[in-house]
């Protein structure tokens, strides 16, 4: 596999994310209303108490502003179902490039250039809330929520591009990944962090990926993990991105033989 | 236009809807599986704030769970009628594509409150909430004021469809897509109970875009936790809001430009 032709496909997304950047800077805005409430809520839950299941109010606070710019930056749909409802893909098929490797490298520029360009918007709320923060002095904490956070967008990607795939079997497809955006995103830990789920809720959790997408990123980073644990959490990562991987790349070659190129 | 016609379009409009959702079925399954699962999500991340504190901004779980069911019922009917349609309007606007509606004998805000219904997509929410709001009633063992709860309900409707309105109208004079996206989410903000914000922010939620009298006033109406005088201020203030929703929409709507024409 040559890693140039990639290189210039990530380049080419980076661009084409520049073109809209306002859209994307008004969307991350917007994601920040939803901090508000998260603000005053727990504000509300803490009014009596230092800390609920090991977390301080500060650490809450903390929690739902990185996990919060991080969803809203790694966590974006890919037009994989369209592209095969439309016949898009076929252009693909007849060229020396892999459709999978295509789109992870356009997918990458996209959620690293929400990343960047989300910054300016997080150093905002940082500040306007720095009162209320858990400060993290710890340089080794931003390097484990790098490495965590390149694996969670991995993982993130390859389940998008499993639901996506699912169009070679029924039309619409597109239907399953509101489902699924909302099942990820509430096992991440975007919602209330894992930990403070009922048992029962946390046992189902605990058969899925996403856990290691949301509380174990924000966890690790505010130096909620000890050594040991950080090891083994981006142990799971690279083995749940291997096992997705196999299965996409198996879902691929079966779906290719379902493949009608419709609409080309 | 005389309401007469209107209620035959009406019916026209959720027939040809219906057709299409038939048309895919598995997506409207799946859709509805998604929504139903979201709705448990929500009522579980309550259940887990509950097992760590009695009450939230002082309101127990069963008015929570009130609170939660006229928040889904709201959003839900929204879904199914108005919010489809002014969704469209940004696209319309840029394409030029109002003209097709304008040129027709019928009143274009009304025309797009039930155009894009989803008569289908209705029920399953509609159910849920309804069962959560009864289950939380049941809980609470207060008498139940139903006639009360549902003068309340249609007062927060129609600051809802309002608040859609004004929202839109943004559009006519700079086209931002996410409009409808940034009301989505200034309104969640009212699955909460109002008496968790302090200060301006909730002077903000209470008469800039009052989440709390969509929200908050209905289920308080419910279990007789409302005053007359609070009711008879959320119907004075849904009556505001028709109003300035209707002219605001009329001012803008002579700001379109037809970019086809």
């Amino acid at each position: 596999m040559k890693l140039a032709k990639y290189a210039a496909l990530f380049k080419n997304g980076w661009q084409y994310n520049l073109e809209y950047r306002l859209n994307n800077l008004i969307q991350v805005l917007i994601s920040c209303v939803a901090l508000i409430s998260i603000f005053y809520l727990w504000n509300d839950v803490f009014r009596d108490r230092a800390a609920i299941a090991g977390y301080s109010r500060e650490q809450i606070v903390t929690y739902y502003v990185i996990v919060g710019y991080l969803f809203a930056s790694i966590f974006r749909g890919i037009q994989v179902a369209q592209q095969i409802r439309t016949g898009f893909v076929s252009i693909y098929l007849t060229k020396p490039i892999s459709y999978l490797w295509y789109t992870y490298s356009l997918s990458l520029a996209d959620r690293l250039f929400r990343l960047v360009t989300g910054l300016p918007v997080l150093l905002g709320i940082l500040i306007i809330l720095r009162r209320h923060l858990y400060p993290v002095t710890d340089p080794w904490a931003y390097l484990w929520l790098f490495l965590a956070a390149f694996g969670a967008i991995n993982i993130l990607f390859l389940c998008d591009l499993i639901v996506g795939m699912m169009e070679f079997w029924f039309r619409d497809s597109d239907s399953l990944t509101t489902t699924t955006d909302s099942i990820i995103r509430f096992f991440a830990g975007t919602l209330i962090p894992v930990t403070l789920l009922p048992p029962a809720v946390q046992l189902v959790g605990r058969w899925l990926p996403f856990r290691y997408t949301g509380t174990f990123l924000i966890d690790t980073f505010m130096g909620r993990l000890p050594a040991a644990q950080i090891a083994y959490g981006l142990a799971v990562q690279t083995v749940w991105t291997a096992l997705l991987f196999l299965a996409a790349a198996a879902i691929w070659r079966r779906g290719l033989k379902r493949y009608e190129a419709f609409g080309a | 236009m005389k309401l007469k016609q209107h209620l035959k379009l009406f019916g026209q409009c959720a027939r040809y809807e219906v057709m299409d959702r038939l048309d895919a079925a598995v997506a409207f399954w799946i859709v509805t599986g998604g929504t139903l699962i979201n709705m448990l999500m929500t009522v579980i991340f309550f259940k887990s704030l509950y097992l760590k504190t009695d009450r939230i901004g002082g309101w127990d779980e069963s008015r929570v769970l009130i609170l939660l069911g006229t928040f889904f019922l709201i959003e839900a009917l929204a879904w199914a009628t108005y919010i489809r349609g002014f969704n469209r309007l940004p696209r319309y606007i840029e394409n030029g594509d109002l003209d097709v509606y304008l040129t027709k004998p019928v009143r274009l805000r009304t025309f797009l409150s039930y155009r894009f219904m989803d008569p289908m997509f209705l029920w399953p929410q509609i159910l849920v909430a309804v069962g959560l709001i009864a289950y939380g009633a049941g809980r609470s063992g207060a008498p139940v004021n139903l006639l009360f709860y549902l003068l309340l309900l249609a007062c927060a409707l129609i600051i809802h469809r309002s608040l859609t309105i004004i929202f839109s109208t943004l559009n006519f004079f700079y086209i931002v897509p996410q409009t409808i996206y940034l009301a989505g989410e200034l309104q969640k903000l009212g699955r909460y109970p109002i008496t968790i914000y302090r200060g301006a922010v909730r002077l903000f939620l209470s008469v800039v875009v009052p989440v709390a009298a969509i929200y908050s006033l209905p289920p308080r109406a419910l279990v007789g936790d409302l005053s007359l005088l609070e009711a008879g201020g959320a119907v004075v203030l849904a009556a505001v809001f028709h109003f300035a929703g209707n002219a605001l929409w009329d001012v803008s709507l002579k700001k379109y430009e037809s970019v086809q024409g």
